[in-house]
């Protein structure tokens, strides 16, 4: 049997995965809409947030998930993106545009330098070695006071025009963040239907068994880890042009660097669009239980907690590998199931 | 073809393989036996690059390749299968040869017909889109040969692909290795089963820690009482 006789091209490979998962595609799309739809300030920052993280863990995944080795450490890359485009703003004043080419570039480069020396860890070590760098960064922009504001952190002066990357309307902010999603969760679509995508996967399955078949893994996932760094230092500049401050604990802090991790374990890792459901689920959710939750303080978190908990113990394969199968299964036996 | 030239590997204070000397000749399909602990299987990983040797040359096709790292030799012509099999169990069987198949082709359409061709060769075409793990082990000794394969190796180093099969399936693996050397790939097997290597190969290499015993037309070889004293210990 062939799977397929078509050569799998740039075009083919997007017709193959609107047919496969239109559903998602759908979601994903359609999420641009709902932020023009409403006219309150509150729900567009909800949306705007959701499609930024779903973003940001895109980029997350496109390393970590598909080679299955955790970094907890990608929100220094958000800090390193943040910082970089707005310090060139401030103090120089370039347009945070160029500023976010610019962070990538020095994020990448970090990532460089840091891949090369801890991916070749194992297991729990890599992943340690990933805390230790966020940590090192954060420490690094606290104490570094002349320059980022140490945590009194800095402030971008409200002055909206599109060459600012400041703009009045929370829905423009959105529109912003819903074209970097699709940016990185195109990215990952190709990766996945690529062989740089499918050398990453074996190389992360098995570095040894890999080499022995002409990979040279290391590079594969130097590589990776590099453009997963430069995507989420991109998400790091359009974070700092939202808020229009940032301090180092709550942009590089480890609660930070593990959203990037629960959003997409939630939808599912390895997959595209795992990330992106995570996301449209737990972004709202936490943001509107932390709205909604204001009698104990910290009950939130609490119940986001308690969510997350029975994910990883029910679904650990995250959500959309279970709606897929289930799919799957309704299809494969004609409808035959109820709920 | 392979040259191996005064070749040690110590760990530490054990000597695995100690100055071994031997040649494999282009199209020979050819057996290493010895007892468990010999150094067959660390010959096999010097050779393939997964273990750089403490002295000693290894010359392949006229080249130095000592040291060379697993992908080198692997673009260079030298594949190799694990005892123990590693199949990549969370990618489907068709994307686990077309890993493989990357090594020659770049691209992603040319490295799948290539992948499928071997499949089919191999009988493990029906299994194409499942994922690895959900495979028994006879298949997956079948997976290890085809990923083997798809790197289009000149040399094929082959470490136990019949151990623990049943009967039958060890019969049909013997017909994919002979088929396989008669399409012109040199072959190296390290082996345990008797009767497969007697079938098999014209010629055979004894190790026993880590030196080379006897070397020469099977039947020689295994009738030699030092190998069988390598295996059975003396007085047998």
């Amino acid at each position: 049997m062939k799977l397929t006789d078509k050569p799998l091209a740039a075009t083919a490979a997007l017709r193959d995965s609107i047919k496969k998962t239109p559903v998602m595609w759908a979601l994903a799309l359609l999420s641009l809409a709902p932020p023009f739809l409403t006219g309150s300030r509150y729900y567009q920052d909800i949306m705007a947030l959701t499609l930024l993280w779903a973003g940001l863990s895109c980029a997350w995944n496109l390393y970590s998930g598909y080679s299955r080795r955790v970094s907890i450490g990608h929100a220094a890359f958000l800090g390193i993106g943040a910082y970089t485009s707005t310090l060139l703003y401030l103090k120089l004043g370039v347009s945070p545009w160029l500023g976010m080419l610019a962070g990538s570039a020095v994020s990448a480069l970090a990532a460089l330098l840091i891949g090369g020396l801890t991916l070749r860890l194992k297991g729990a070590f890599f992943v340690l070695s990933t805390i230790a760098f966020a940590k090192i960064m954060e420490v690094a922009a606290v104490t570094s006071k002349g320059l980022t504001g140490g945590s009194q952190g800095l402030t971008i002066h409200y002055d909206p025009s599109l060459a600012n990357m400041i703009f009045a309307s929370k829905s423009s902010y959105a529109a912003l963040c819903w074209l970097y999603m699709m940016l990185c969760l195109l990215l990952c679509l190709w990766l996945e239907r690529s062989r740089t995508g499918l050398l990453l996967t074996a190389s992360g399955e098995n570095q040894e068994a890999a080499e022995s078949l002409g990979i040279h893994a290391s590079a594969v996932m130097l590589a990776a880890f590099v453009l997963s760094a430069a995507l989420t230092s991109m998400g790091g500049s359009i974070y700092a042009q939202y808020y229009l401050f940032m301090e180092p604990t709550s942009l590089m802090g480890l609660s930070s660097s593990v959203n990037f991790i629960l959003l997409a374990i939630t939808g599912g890792m390895g997959t595209a669009f795992g990330p992106v459901l995570g996301s449209m689920l737990l972004t709202p959710l936490s943001n509107l239980l932390r709205g909604g939750l204001t009698r104990v303080s910290g009950l939130h978190g609490f119940v986001l907690g308690l969510a997350l908990l029975a994910v990883l113990i029910f679904k650990p394969d995250g959500i959309l590998p279970q709606l897929r199968g289930f799919a799957a299964a309704r299809l494969g036996r004609g409808g035959k199931r109820d709920a | 073809m392979l040259e191996i030239i005064n070749l040690t590997k110590r760990f530490g204070g054990l000597e695995a393989l100690s100055g071994l000397n031997a040649t494999v000749e282009e199209g020979e399909l050819l057996g290493l036996i010895g007892p468990n602990g010999s150094g067959k299987t660390t010959l096999f990983n010097c050779v393939s690059g997964v273990l750089p040797p403490t002295e000693g040359r290894i010359r392949f096709m006229g080249e130095d390749v000592t040291g060379r790292k697993p992908w080198e030799t692997a673009r260079r012509g030298i594949a190799r299968s694990y005892q123990i099999v590693r199949p990549f169990a969370n990618m489907t069987v068709l994307e686990n040869v077309m890993a493989g198949a990357f090594c020659r082709e770049s691209r992603y359409s040319e490295a799948q017909k290539a992948a499928e061709g071997i499949l089919e060769t191999l009988g493990l075409s029906e299994k194409a889109p499942l994922l690895a793990k959900s495979l028994n082990l006879g298949e997956r000794k079948k997976l290890e040969i085809g990923k083997a394969l798809a790197t289009k190796p000149r040399l094929l180093l082959l470490d136990e692909v019949m151990a623990g099969l049943n009967p039958s399936e060890v019969a049909e693996m013997a017909e994919i290795v002979r088929g396989l050397n008669r399409g012109g790939i040199t072959v190296v097997m390290i082996e345990h089963i008797m009767e497969a290597i007697t079938s098999l190969c014209e010629r055979l290499i004894a190790l026993n820690f880590g030196k080379l015993i006897k070397e020469g037309p099977t039947r020689q070889v295994i009738r030699d009482p030092s190998v069988a004293e390598a295996y059975f210990g003396k007085g047998n």
